[in-house]
């Protein structure tokens, strides 16, 4: 354990100086030769050790055949050593923001890797610390999208500091890798509360009650799509005689605009916190036009994707 | 990041399979299937050579390790197979009487192989496998290094490559044709370093530790001649030597190459008294002179075969020394196949003053009984004073019935072998003829002795130069005849003079079989063996050879004064420096070129079409630009806007075909745009 314990420590030490090197990465980068590293893996460390017993072996028979065997060994593992160096010379990555995740999901970091070379990359490693995310081969001229995947266990921002790209390709004798420093990070939502009892029935007190949609269950009417407008409410039959958006508009209470506070809430803050995401998602899958009343910011009236992305933002960041 | 990495550790923990696929990859049927293949590739040249059970465990262990792995058997457990391991030493000690040296080490080699193969789970221990048939490659060279043996090492190299190649792939592996030729592919970039490496890695001369001796004997003369011994060499093939003359070769008659010289005779066995360093010759080496390079194979003795006789001792190669008996002698036995410049006298003169001659010694019979050859001597003694005269009586003799040569004599007995030859077979080869005359000649009061070594050797007219076999071993005498010093006689030419002057096969009579080797009739085979042989001859003078020696030649050749080890050092960094350079370059241009030919082509056609006044704005894309370009010269505009789509669709679609990239290729170089014309204005 001590030893691992001091080779991360040289690790870090070696990953600290390569970022100041190379400060960071945005969108796209494509690795060049001064951030590829390379070193010989335990397994071409065996090869090496290998062809100098050969060596020595041959040059004590004087045997030529036995040297030209040896010398095409150690020479075929200089050839690879390039190779495995040109696996990630030239290669692309794009950094792709992530969608937000709930607590306890993990948070998916896109990376699409693509090679614009006319030889095939093969065996590529992504990794997260010592730990694999996927292995990736393309072609000449492919691409492939992966996904880091982080566990977010908290509320808040999971962020990507580093990851890197390693390969062993061809024969394993050498390990090349490059690592990119990012400052991608992904938004962790609470995680919405499995089970509470409804928010109590309160209209907000800014009123925006021009915006709001009246009645129960009862069709009130149709109105133009606005962006947001939840999908289970467009009029499609509307939509096939007229050839335009319309939503369905309800009166009645269920529909009426709601304020959810964080006030009306019990307990430990982050219960509190998953309580008020599971209100805006319920209030959002009804439709239901809402505010978010944090301890000292309201946010505005709203319905739609948009308004409950901004409120799972602030409970998100909230504290 | 630590909050992060505690975390991943812990899934890490959770679900160990993931990180595995980099880290510890499982066993794959194809990374088996190459492993396996590359075992039995490299494990095939050694049946013969190792003891004859070893290839069966081998064969047995590879077919069992698949089937336990398409059926899941389990694998043996830990104690079978360190049962195993301890048992190869055992049973390789058993067998060999020791552990140490070249065949008890492949065959160990071979066993453990195939026991590690027993306990593989994982594509490391495949590895290891792999690893191990590298070793086979180069023990098996060890063994031997003929041309066709080479070239199944370097064949079975590019086998074990690709298995390499194979086995360490840590998504799918590739079609076993792309893998050969991937490894192909590899190697050949590999090879101007080894050429290189080859040339340049300075040599360490002679052994690093010493060598065990093989236990395979080697055929060759002896250092002792009793009758009957000679007819095992006269049958084998081997080659023991071969001669590369500057110029002219030497005429039939003269080629006796000089091998150990025999002064003592105890009973049948003639043999080399103990040397006297202080004795001294003298020689008058007469003009002409031949100069050549003598390639001997390994034969375990000190001895060099050089054409009777070798030039004096300051003109010697290094590491040699002549006898008293003017034998060529090696400081350390011939263990490889060494090269060696010489230059021959065969005309001159030795001891023709008789000063320092010690008579007593070549006239020494005191351990013979041979009395009815000693009655003879004596009768001819007193018929001939002279000694040239009672010679060539005896020579006469030996040329006349019933006196015949033959490979298949009839045997002498245990008693006077001399006298069961010269007065009741009267058949037989070189040495019976050469042991009787020196023997004769002793009786009669004439100094002699008998030299052994080889005679004639098959001139290769497309190598020019000489192969001499075991099966060309002789036996010659020298007798001392005052003012002319020690003459050559050999007496199995007056049997047979074809013997001599056209080697054996012409020398035997019509019902008698040749040894196999020996059959060398047929136009067409023959210039096939020879061509043969000449390749073998230049595949052991310029690679088999190549040392230190040659190394230091070749710096010369390139204009360096005084070569050393440090020379081929540093020429070697810079020319490796060099080779790697352009690997490096090669790759990465490939790289560049590769993402060009379709862009390139097109920043072609917009070039020219800025030329003549319509360059492409940056915002544009390659469509809009194409539209505005036709709008302003409707005559282009069909040309244009088919080139600019296809530019857009091989660029950025994914079923973009090779074909159709090619045929945009040759329609965007077609594209010629002429500057405006009036009427367009």
């Amino acid at each position: 354990m001590s030893r691992s314990g001091l080779i991360d420590r040289v690790a870090g030490v070696g990953r600290a100086w390569a970022r100041r090197r190379q400060g960071l990465d945005r969108d796209t980068v494509r690795l060049e030769r001064r951030r590829i590293y390379i070193l010989p893996t335990k397994q071409g460390a065996a090869f090496g050790a290998m062809v100098a017993l050969m060596l020595v072996g041959s040059m004590n028979y004087n045997n030529s055949i036995g040297l030209v065997i040896t010398f095409s060994l150690g020479a075929f593992g200089l050839v690879v050593m390039h190779h495995c160096h040109r696996s990630l010379n030239g290669l692309i990555l794009e950094l792709g923001e992530p969608e937000p995740v709930f607590a306890g999901q993990d948070a998916r970091f896109p990376v699409r890797l693509m090679n614009d070379a006319r030889h095939a990359r093969l065996d590529l490693g992504v990794f997260v610390g010592r730990s694999l995310v996927d292995i990736v081969s393309l072609g000449a001229g492919e691409q492939r999208d992966i996904h880091i995947a982080l566990p977010a266990p908290r509320r808040g921002t999971q962020k990507l500091e580093r990851f890197a790209v390693r390969c062993r390709y061809p024969a394993g004798l050498f390990q090349t890798w490059a690592w990119l420093n990012t400052d991608l990070s992904c938004l962790v939502y609470p995680s919405p509360a499995e089970q509470t009892s409804p928010p109590p029935n309160t209209t907000p007190t800014d009123g925006h009650g021009q915006n709001a949609e009246s009645g129960q269950e009862d069709f009130a009417g149709l109105r133009d799509y606005r962006p947001g407008d939840p999908a289970r409410r467009i009029a499609w039959k509307a939509y096939a005689r007229t050839n335009a958006l319309a939503v369905k508009t309800f009166s009645g209470s269920s529909t009426a605009p709601i304020e959810l506070r964080l006030a009306d809430t019990k307990g430990a803050l982050e219960r509190r916190l998953s309580i008020l995401t599971r209100w805006c998602l319920d209030a959002h899958a009804l439709g239901r036009p809402f505010a978010l009343a944090l301890s000292d910011t309201t946010t505005e009236t709203g319905d739609g994707r948009v308004h409950l992305n901004q409120c799972l933002r602030q409970l998100a960041l909230y504290g | 990041m630590s909050a992060t990495a505690r975390a991943l550790r812990l899934g890490r923990r959770r679900a160990p399979s993931s990180d595995d696929r980099w880290y510890a990859p499982p066993l794959t049927g194809t990374g088996l299937r190459w492993t396996l293949f590359a075992l039995v590739v490299t494990a095939l040249p050694f049946v013969g050579d190792v003891p004859n059970w070893i290839p069966p465990i081998i064969a047995l262990t590879v077919i069992w390790r698949y089937a336990a792995f398409v059926r899941k058997w389990p694998l043996p457990p830990a104690v079978l197979r360190m049962a195993w391991a301890v048992g190869s030493f055992f049973v390789i000690y058993y067998h060999y009487g020791t552990i140490n040296g070249l065949e008890p080490g492949s065959a160990l080699l071979l066993l453990m192989s195939a026991m590690k193969l027993t306990e593989a789970t994982r594509a490391r221990d495949l590895v290891v496998v792999v690893y191990m048939a590298f070793f086979n490659v180069v023990t098996h060279a060890l063994f031997d290094q003929q041309i066709l043996s080479s070239l199944y090492g370097v064949a079975a190299l590019a086998v074990v490559v690709a298995a390499l190649l194979q086995v360490t792939r840590r998504t799918e592996p590739v079609k076993p044709k792309r893998a050969l030729a991937r490894s192909a592919n590899l190697l050949a970039q590999a090879l101007p370093l080894t050429i290189l490496l080859f040339l340049l890695f300075p040599r360490v001369p002679g052994p690093l530790w010493a060598l065990p001796t093989s236990s395979k004997g080697t055929t060759g003369l002896s250092d002792s001649m009793e009758i009957g011994r000679f007819s095992e060499l006269l049958e084998s093939g081997a080659t023991a030597f071969r001669a590369r003359f500057d110029g002219a070769l030497p005429p039939p008659a003269q080629r006796y190459w000089r091998g150990p010289v025999f002064d003592r005779i105890i009973g049948n066995v003639w043999s080399a008294a103990p040397e006297k360093p202080s004795r001294e010759y003298n020689i008058d080496l007469l003009e002409p002179s031949y100069d050549y390079d003598l390639t001997l194979e390994a034969s375990q003795r000190n001895w060099i075969f050089a054409l009777d006789v070798p030039a004096t001792p300051d003109s010697l190669p290094a590491n040699t020394r002549l006898n008293e008996h003017l034998q060529l002698l090696a400081d350390e036995p011939i263990k490889e196949r060494t090269q060696y410049r010489l230059r021959a006298y065969p005309s001159y003169r030795l001891d023709a003053a008789g000063a320092a001659l010690d008579r007593s010694r070549y006239l020494d019979v005191s351990m013979s009984e041979n009395p009815r050859t000693e009655r003879w001597a004596r009768e001819l003694r007193t018929r001939y004073t002279d000694d040239a005269e009672l010679l060539r009586a005896v020579l006469e003799r030996f040329s006349e019935a019933p006196f015949a040569y033959t490979l298949a004599p009839a045997s002498l007995g245990d008693g006077s072998a001399s006298d069961a030859f010269l007065f009741e077979s009267r058949e037989g080869f070189c040495e019976h003829y050469a042991s009787s005359f020196a023997l004769l000649m002793r009786y009669a009061g004439i100094p002699a002795r008998i030299v052994t070594g080889y005679q004639g050797g098959e001139r290769n007219p497309i190598g020019r130069h000489l192969t001499v076999r075991q099966s060309d071993a002789h036996a010659w005498t020298e007798v001392w005849l005052s003012e002319r010093g020690w003459v050559r006689i050999d007496p199995t030419a007056a049997v047979s003079p074809d013997r001599v002057e056209r080697g054996i096969q012409d020398a035997l009579g019509a019902g008698e079989a040749l040894p196999p080797v020996m059959l060398r009739n047929g136009p067409i085979l023959s210039r096939l063996r020879l061509g043969w042989d000449a390749a073998n001859a230049a595949w052991n003078r310029h690679v088999l050879s190549y040392g230190k020696a040659s190394q230091q030649r070749l710096l010369r050749k390139l204009g360096f004064k005084t070569p050393s080890a440090s020379t081929l050092i540093l020429l070697l960094t810079a020319s490796s420096g060099i080779v790697l350079g352009i690997l490096a370059i090669a790759l990465a241009a490939r790289r560049r070129r590769a993402r060009d030919p379709v862009l390139r082509a097109w920043h072609r056609v917009t070039h020219q079409l800025a030329k003549i006044g319509l360059p492409r704005a940056r915002h544009e894309t390659a469509n809009r630009y194409a539209a505005r370009v036709a709008d302003e010269r409707p005559d282009l505009a069909q040309e244009l806007i088919r080139l600019a789509s296809q530019f857009s669709r091989l660029r950025y679609s994914e079923s973009a075909s090779d074909k159709a990239e090619l045929a945009w290729l040759r329609a965007a170089a077609r594209f010629k745009p002429r500057a405006a014309s009036r009427a367009y204005r």
